[in-house]
């Protein structure tokens, strides 16, 4: 999960997100996920491990919790451009 | 006074009969005039008379014996004695040898003993409609009586009769009776008791008491299978008492559906025998059968119909509760609101299923306000029950349910909702109500909520979510994100046709196998779009044939509208608009009841209007959708109802159409909808050509326009307004037409057609008559709006 390359974080009382248009302040609920992405930890994987550890969470109440912040941020994140494997 | 009136129809048959040897079958039910008719016929020639009523014949004398000609064999029906029909095959087998004419007459088509004799000897048949009375006949009878009847009377007597002959000699005896010239309720009332009277005696007194227990406890019901019959009346022999009452008379009609109705006079008429002699209790215990069997046969609302008529309101709660367990798509909370909105509130508030349920359907029908009022209830009933028990989890569970599922709600906060959930079913004794993602329709973007917001980051989410969804929805998740994710890469022209029918084709196997149908019905709705896409409407038209046989194998009765709608909107594409007018009659009416689960019968409804030039019609319903797109933040839908709404602004020549294209060409941006604009196709690409596109991204307008135009090639005649006219245009009209609403002249024009001025001038006075218009302009306008410039 990365920025859109447009995207700059600033970190003041809380995170701020801009996209140059808009800017959204983020919930101190989802700082520590921002903070993860800050420090470079990009890969889906990583970032659900850092909030099962963080909030003592199953795998799949991590994924819905991972979910809810790409709903929160979304018109901030990169939408995925690769082919994805089609699970059956 | 009472002087037999000749009946043509059955005085031709005897005719043919006698003339050409042949026997004679007379069926009617009692009072058809049967016997009166052959009697009147045979007045003046000596004839035999035999009778069966009493399961055999009395008489058999030997054929060589008997004196007359003519031999008559009444209630035919009824014999079983198996001398009496060896004596009767033999008659009419030997009959030509001794110079004898046979007729026999029976209240039931003919019996089975009688069929080989029928064919061997090719029996002339008459029924029914042949011993009707006709209107002069019903006059005469009339007349006989010195009943002078007005016409709109007569008229009345006939519809309602259907020229049956005793009913129309009671009349006459009646109104004759009663000193009347008007054929009133007073007199309908004596008609109908002697009738009774009449059915009493002859059909009633001879059954036994088995046959007449059965036929006394079905007449209260409209129609019933043998299965209804036998949990309602106890009786496992209803097949065999159905053939017997069968053989000997016509009591009930057989649907093709196999489920029997009776005859509406007989049903009257039972109706009325057993007011005087069953006691209320039996008759309410009668109906709570029926309702009984329609709650086994999850008809849940004929169950509330009949629970209602035999008084059981403990019966009728605990149904609304099941029922409110189920979710929207399944739960005819629309179709039974009148029970859950008699329920006393003080009923439902004890309640969490029904408090829920209630929330529900104000939300279904639009009412937000007392939608929230039933949350807020449910809430506060959470908050006073004891801190862990039972009816507090039910409560967490159903409010959770609610912020998930209330379709006034939006998608806000949902994820949250469903991670709560996902902790609380995690405690293996809580039971989730169940989901309806596509809401019956076929989509999953746009199905039960609209998800265009989650579209926008649809792979990210799709990695993300597809385990606890599949976990926390379980049958219903099967399939699921695999179709999603499609139907997201399809609609925003982000996939390629591989990736999206793969997608479709793996979620539609998954949901098949251990899903649900629902996600099939999105699944194979999507295949289709994509074939049509591709101007493969053969291809799409089998995919969607297959999904039908699957779906009516497995019973999926909830899907058939949507399905039905889906099928009408594939046949626009294609120009095909035969089943336009029947397809309107059936859709729901928006003035009548509003509900918004019809939302995908709307959508359609209005493209048929458009095609029926019924465009008044059709903005109004856009108008009321509109308000419910924008309250319930349906942005799919909403810009596709603006969609509509510019392509007839535009053909109305309103300005206004630039604006609501604009309008939704921008909402759509924010998703990168393209197909909810293709799918329009030629309707739409007039505007695309004339529209300023100002603050549009130009890539994502330009790939709406190209996505546009290929639709507008396969299918042109999509949304092509029907001829309105009232005499069509000739083929040579349809030309002249055309080029009269170009630039040549008058005399370039008859050049063009080779036919001389004069000709033209004809022509175009025919052409000007059938647009009802008096000049070129004015024909040319008209033409432009009935779309006749193109044809």
């Amino acid at each position: 999960m990365e920025w859109k390359s447009n995207v700059s974080v600033t970190k003041g009382d809380s995170y701020v997100i801009a996209d140059g248009t808009h800017e959204k302040k983020a919930s101190k609920e989802d700082e520590y996920i921002i903070a993860a992405m800050e420090k470079g930890i990009c890969d889906d994987e990583k970032l659900l491990q850092v909030i099962m550890e963080q909030e003592q969470y199953t795998e799949m109440i991590a994924r819905l919790r991972l979910a809810e912040f790409v709903v929160e941020y979304g018109d901030y994140i990169a939408p995925i451009q690769r082919h994805m494997k089609i699970e059956m | 006074m009472d002087t037999y009136v000749k009946v043509s129809g059955i005085y031709k048959k005897l005719k043919e009969a006698e003339d050409n040897q042949k026997v004679l079958y007379i069926s009617g039910a009692a009072g058809y005039g049967k016997s009166s008719a052959v009697e009147y016929f045979y007045r003046k020639k000596a004839h035999l008379n035999l009778n069966g009523l009493e399961g055999y014949l009395k008489e058999r004398p030997k054929l060589e014996e008997i004196n007359q000609k003519i031999i008559i064999v009444d209630d035919i029906s009824w014999i079983v004695d198996v001398d009496s029909r060896e004596y009767i095959e033999q008659l009419i087998r030997n009959r030509k040898q001794y110079g004898k004419h046979i007729i026999l007459l029976g209240r039931s088509r003919l019996p089975s003993w009688l069929r080989l004799s029928a064919l061997d000897e090719s029996f002339l048949f008459a029924g029914e409609p042949d011993l009707e009375c006709t209107r002069d006949e019903a006059k005469k009878l009339l007349d006989n009586y010195r009943i002078k009847m007005e016409e709109k009377d007569l008229d009345e007597l006939m519809a309602e009769s259907k020229g049956h002959p005793l009913c129309i000699r009671y009349t006459a005896y009646h109104m004759s009776n009663m000193g009347k010239n008007h054929y009133d309720e007073s007199v309908r009332q004596e008609v109908r008791i002697d009738m009774f009277h009449y059915f009493d005696r002859v059909v009633y007194d001879r059954w036994n008491n088995e046959m007449r227990t059965v036929l006394l406890a079905l007449c209260q019901y409209p129609s019933f299978t043998v299965e209804m019959a036998e949990l309602v009346t106890g009786n496992t022999r209803i097949p065999i008492l159905f053939e017997a009452a069968s053989s000997v008379g016509t009591f009930f009609i057989k649907a093709d559906d196999n489920t029997y109705s009776y005859r509406p006079m007989l049903r009257f008429f039972f109706q009325w025998k057993q007011s005087i002699l069953w006691k209320k209790s039996q008759i309410s215990e009668n109906f709570e059968r029926a309702a009984l069997y329609y709650e086994l046969h999850d008809s849940i609302e004929m169950a509330l119909f009949y629970y209602q008529k035999a008084g059981k309101k403990d019966k009728i709660s605990e149904l609304l509760i099941r029922n409110a367990e189920k979710h929207p798509g399944t739960a005819h909370f629309f179709e039974t609101r009148e029970y859950y909105l008699a329920l006393p509130e003080e009923t439902i508030k004890e309640s969490c299923a029904l408090m829920s349920g209630m929330s529900m359907l104000y939300s279904i029908m639009m009412q937000p306000e007392s939608a929230e009022y039933w949350y807020q209830k449910l809430k506060k009933y959470e908050h006073h029950a004891k801190k862990g028990s039972a009816e507090q989890k039910e409560a967490t569970i159903r409010i959770a349910y609610l912020d998930i599922a209330l379709p006034g709600r939006g998608i806000h906060g949902i994820v949250k909702t469903i991670r709560d959930m996902a902790v609380l079913s995690q405690n293996k004794t809580v039971k989730l109500p169940e989901f309806s993602v596509t809401g019956n329709l076929p989509s999953l973007m746009n199905g039960g909520l609209d998800f265009c917001e989650w579209s926008r980051n649809d792979k990210q989410l799709a990695l993300l979510l597809k385990k606890p969804i599949e976990l926390a929805l379980g049958k219903s998740g099967v399939g699921l994100i695999n179709v999603a994710l499609a139907e997201s890469g399809f609609e925003k022209a982000t996939m390629d046709d591989y990736e999206v029918m793969t997608r479709l084709n793996s979620g539609y196997l998954m949901a098949g196998t251990s899903g649900s149908i629902e996600i099939c019905f999105a699944a194979a709705g999507l295949m289709v779009k994509d074939h049509l896409k591709n101007g493969q409407a053969a291809i799409a038209e089998e995919v969607f044939q297959s999904f039908q046989k699957k779906a009516s194998e497995g019973k999926a009765k909830h899907l058939f509208k949507n399905m039905k709608a889906f099928h009408i909107w594939m046949e626009l594409l294609q120009g095909m608009t035969k089943n336009v007018q029947e397809y309107l009659k059936d859709t729901p009416d928006e003035r009548v009841a509003f509900c918004i689960l019809d939302r995908y019968q709307y959508m359609i409804k209005i493209r048929c209007l458009i095609v029926q030039n019924r465009l008044g019609e059709a903005l109004n319903l856009i108008e009321w959708m509109h308000v419910y797109f924008t309250s319930y933040e349906r942005n799919y839908m909403w810009v596709e109802n603006q969609i509509l709404k510019s392509i007839i602004l535009y053909r109305l020549e309103e300005k206004g159409w630039e604006d609501v294209l604009r309008g939704a060409l921008k909402k759509a941006e924010r998703y990168h909808l393209i197909r909810v604009f293709a799918q329009e196709g030629i309707a739409l690409k007039p505007l695309l050509d004339k529209v300023k596109k100002s603050g549009i991204d130009n890539t994502y307008y330009k790939q709406i326009k190209e996505s546009v135009g290929q639709m507008a090639v396969f299918y042109s005649s999509y949304l092509k307004m029907e001829n309105v006219l009232k005499e069509p245009l000739t083929e040579t009209e349809k030309r002249i037409l055309k080029l009269l609403c170009g630039e040549l002249t008058a005399h370039e024009i008859s050049d063009l057609c080779s036919i001389s001025y004069n000709s033209l001038k004809f022509h175009n006075k025919n052409i000007y008559k059938k647009l009802g218009v008096n000049s070129r302009g004015q024909a040319v306008a008209e033409a432009h709006r009935l779309g006749l410039d193109k044809v």
